[in-house]
């Protein structure tokens, strides 16, 4: 995957590889948290524009498995 | 020595008139230590330098080219050059060779002269006596004016005098001695630091060439290096990714203070800024160093506003400019004064002002011929100065302090009495009134909860803005105990086995929900890798009928149980052949494989047309159904195989002349733009086929199942319902939909908004108890792929952004997990 910070192509065959995965340093990894800590990962909402549409039918989306409780 | 070093001597009748006495050879093999640091390896190849700076001295005047380093099996040393050779005529004043006043006199010699030498080396001056004074044995043999004169000393006392031993045509001096082993402790020279230093020297004083060799093991290395302190930062940056392809140098002299800089910048993040003052190491700095500096950061400043590089609130200090910095600075100064704990510190007031004077003008100069690496080396800064800033307030964040309670938990957290890891779960609930719920529905023993609420502004009246507060995430770290990042986290210290999060099934909940998954996957990421996060599944409706009640988690249940009770008593009659269908069989019919028209239609809508007419692509019997469906330029074709797609791209890539480019659904959106061909496969073929193989053993065929695109009028189902009602129907899908109508006829439906709607037994009974809830696990890979996707959502590029938004509305929903 690339980079979350600076887009750099990273290939890895296990996490371990990558010391600061999703990040391919240091740097990269703390210049995201300084977003977080500052704030700067919003959605945004245009008012006046039509409300995004319910998101209603998310709930078999293929990011998660079903896990059957134990 | 090249012509290029200008170190000239102001008057080359080097003679015995030159070398000026300060003080007596004394005390020397008393105290070594105050004259050559101490006895031990440092003092030991301190005398070897000590030896060299003279030859180093004679090629700074230009007139030593040659210098060789030979340790000897015994650990004796000759250092040999070919300079002009220490002066052997007699001395005015002391009535003596001069070479002996050198030999046994302190603070003696040439350097000491400014007409000799304008600058010297030398560590500290003390000059080639101290290494007479510590040695058992001294051999000196100069070739000078046509003779070969030899001279022994031992313990810094002559043993033989001066004598002519034969002729030469040659100039230069031979020095062999052997350390006293009554005086130093350590007698043993190593071969790697002396080549250190050699180096280093043949890199300071361009074109000199050094060779060191090693008698006890037979290692050899000659050093010269014609681009000099170039080579120097080239071979300090071997192996770098550079910023820059060219090495910044200049020379320049003001007020007797001559600067030699050379440098260039490299994408990691260490300095490495080397200074010399007369070929010493001044490893502690110095004025020379300051001055450089304070150039560096305002020089680069100045050309980075200029050039309107920096943003308004952006500011590299020193530091960030000098990250990834490699430079050697080396400055020649006729007085220069040392001071530090080693000595190794250089004082001269004087020296700064013209080392910032010169690197101010030379970089600006730089700057302005070489535009396109001075923006990188800034661009570099300004990174720096984000990381930085980042830094700082990543710092802030996992600072204990805010809203904690006693043990360092934050106030708003409800923890369990169970520390077993094994059995906790941490809820992290959307909004308070929720969180409140959740805290009285829960089970204490093994189940936290920890109220979060996204942080929401209002931005100039036009657009709210949601996102996770500073203080939200301090919360989280917090409440988790492994701390954050990769250096500081500790999985062993997560609080809960299970992290779970409980957020409203509407867009704020999934906003709220994909920050939080994409903040626990880039910074916590082994609770994802090691499946510790979890999204829980609130119902969606709550289904009641007479006095039963039901909860439903999606709208897939929805319909089955719509169906279900739609169905009771339910007949169908195939118009075309007359069978008639009972309630047991339709129910199979449709709930097994019509339904499953629904789940490909969404699919097939994805590649870019209807089911409909997918289906319509089929022959007769209901075979051959396309893989792949091509757009090129305002054509489209299908094609049922690999091979037909691969013949129809050799034949277009001919026509073209030169290979095509062809995105692929599912490539990067960015390769659509300009591309010849967009292939979409229809990877549901088998599924769809193997589906309609069923239901054709079952006596129907795919226009059966979907109504096809011409209307004929004819009826071709007619359903009778429970009560006797009957309808025409012409397809199988209408059949579900209306039997699904029917079903829902006296069912009282309440779909849930927002956990806040549940009292606390039916979130407990929905959502949290273990044997009733669905968890949706988060997997690695499908972090990785929404992460991509939320890289996009929150890129600072907006128009391809929207456009992406736009075109894969369908797959952006996949970041809501």
């Amino acid at each position: 995957m690339s980079c979350p910070t600076c887009r750099k192509k990273q290939t890895f065959e296990r996490i371990a590889d990558l010391p600061y995965f999703p990040f391919c340093s240091k740097r990269c990894q703390l210049i995201d948290l300084g977003k977080w800590a500052n704030e700067e990962y919003r959605f945004s909402t245009h008012l006046g524009r039509d409300r995004e549409e319910e998101a209603s039918d998310e709930k078999s989306e293929p990011k998660s498995t079903d896990e059957g409780e134990d | 020595m090249g012509e290029d070093v200008e170190q000239s001597v102001v008057n080359d009748s080097y003679d015995a008139s030159k070398i000026k006495v300060l003080e007596g050879l004394a005390a020397v093999r008393k105290r070594p230590a105050m004259y050559i640091g101490d006895v031990y390896s440092g003092g030991l190849h301190h005398l070897v330098y000590e030896v060299v700076d003279n030859s180093i001295d004679e090629a700074m005047a230009g007139y030593c080219h040659n210098i060789q380093v030979t340790v000897h099996p015994d650990n004796s040393v000759t250092v040999q050059d070919d300079g002009r050779g220490i002066p052997v005529d007699m001395h005015p004043e002391e009535k003596k060779p001069a070479l002996e006043v050198i030999m046994m006199t302190l603070h003696s010699g040439g350097k000491f002269d400014h007409d000799s030498y304008k600058v010297s080396g030398g560590l500290h001056g003390v000059g080639i006596s101290v290494v007479n004074a510590l040695s058992q044995r001294l051999e000196v043999e100069v070739s000078k004016d046509g003779h070969v004169h030899h001279q022994i000393y031992e313990h810094g006392h002559k043993k033989t005098e001066l004598e002519r031993r034969g002729k030469t045509q040659h100039t230069g001096t031979k020095i062999t001695f052997k350390p006293d082993a009554e005086i130093m402790l350590e007698t043993t020279f190593s071969y790697d630091v002396l080549a250190r230093r050699l180096r280093e020297l043949a890199f300071l004083n361009k074109g000199v060439k050094i060779r060191v060799l090693d008698e006890r093991t037979g290692k050899d290395e000659t050093f010269v290096y014609d681009g000099g302190i170039r080579a120097f930062v080239e071979h300090l940056n071997q192996n770098k990714e550079l910023i820059h392809p060219d090495i910044i140098y200049f020379e320049k002299e003001q007020e007797g203070i001559r600067v030699e800089l050379a440098m260039q910048f490299h994408d990691a993040y260490q300095e490495n800024v080397l200074t010399f003052v007369n070929n010493i190491n001044t490893h502690e700095g110095g004025t020379h160093l300051f001055g450089f500096r304070s150039a560096l950061t305002r020089t680069f400043n100045y050309y980075a506003k200029k050039e309107e590089i920096l943003r308004s609130d952006e500011a590299p200090t020193g530091e960030d400019f000098r990250e990834g910095l490699t430079a050697v600075l080396s400055v020649k100064v006729p007085d220069p004064q040392f001071e530090g704990q080693t000595k190794s510190k250089l004082g001269n007031r004087e020296v700064q002002g013209a080392v910032e004077a010169i690197v101010n003008e030379a970089l600006a100069t730089y700057c302005e011929e070489h535009p396109a690496s001075a923006k990188a080396i800034v661009q570099k800064a300004i990174l720096a100065a984000r990381a930085r800033e980042a830094a700082r307030k990543a710092r802030e964040l996992v600072k204990r302090k805010g809203a904690l309670a006693s043990g360092g938990l934050p106030g708003k957290l409800a923890d369990c009495s169970s520390r077993d890891v094994e059995k906790t779960e941490l809820f992290i609930v959307e909004g308070d009134s929720a969180g409140g719920s959740a805290k009285v529905g829960r089970n204490r023993e093994f189940q936290a909860v920890l109220p979060l609420r996204g942080k929401i502004l209002n931005v100039e009246k036009a657009r709210i803005d949601k996102m996770l507060g500073h203080a939200e995430i301090q919360t989280l770290i917090h409440a988790l105990g492994t701390g954050i990042g990769t250096d500081d986290f500790a999985i062993e210290k997560l609080r809960y086995g299970r992290i779970i999060i409980m957020t409203d099934a509407d867009v704020d909940g999934s906003h709220i929900r994909t920050l939080l998954l994409t903040f626990f996957f880039r910074h916590m990421t082994p609770l994802v890798e090691r499946s510790h996060l979890y999204i829980a599944q609130p119902p969606l409706y709550k289904v009641k009928r007479r006095n039963k009640e039901e909860y439903i988690h999606n709208e897939k249940e929805l319909k089955a149980a719509l169906l279900k009770l739609g169905i009771e008593g339910a007949k169908l009659k195939v118009e075309r052949d007359g069978r008639v269908l009972d309630d047991a069989l339709l129910s199979q019919l449709l709930g097994r494989h019509v339904a499953r028209f629904e789940e490909f239609e969404r699919q097939i809508r994805r590649h870019g047309i209807t089911l409909e007419k997918y289906l319509s692509l089929a022959d007769g019997n209901g075979d051959g159904l396309p893989l792949y469906r091509v757009l090129a330029g305002d054509e489209e074709h299908f094609f049922a195989s690999w091979e037909e797609l691969e013949r129809f791209q050799n034949a277009a890539a001919a026509k073209k002349g030169e290979e095509l480019k062809i995105y692929e659904e599912g490539d990067s959106l960015a390769e659509q733009e300009g591309a010849d061909l967009v292939v979409y496969q229809f990877f549901e073929r088998a599924e769809i086929e193997s589906l309609l193989r069923t239901l054709r053993d079952l006596g129907f065929q795919a226009s059966d199942c979907v109504a096809p695109p011409v209307d004929d009028g004819t009826p071709r189902f007619t359903l009778t319902v429970e009560g006797g009602e009957e309808k025409n129907l012409r397809s199988l899908r209408e059949v579900l939909e209306t039997l699904r109508k029917f079903g829902q006829k006296g069912l009282d439906i309440q779909r849930y908004k927002g956990l806040g709607e549940m009292n606390p037994e039916q979130l407990w009974e929905t959502t949290m108890d273990p044997k009733e809830r669905i968890l949706l696990r988060v997997r690695l890979e499908d972090a990785i792929k929404a992460d991509e996707m939320f890289t996009i959502l929150m890129g600072e590029a907006v128009e391809p952004r929207r456009d992406f938004i736009e075109k894969h509305a369908l797959e952006v929903r996949n970041l809501d997990v």
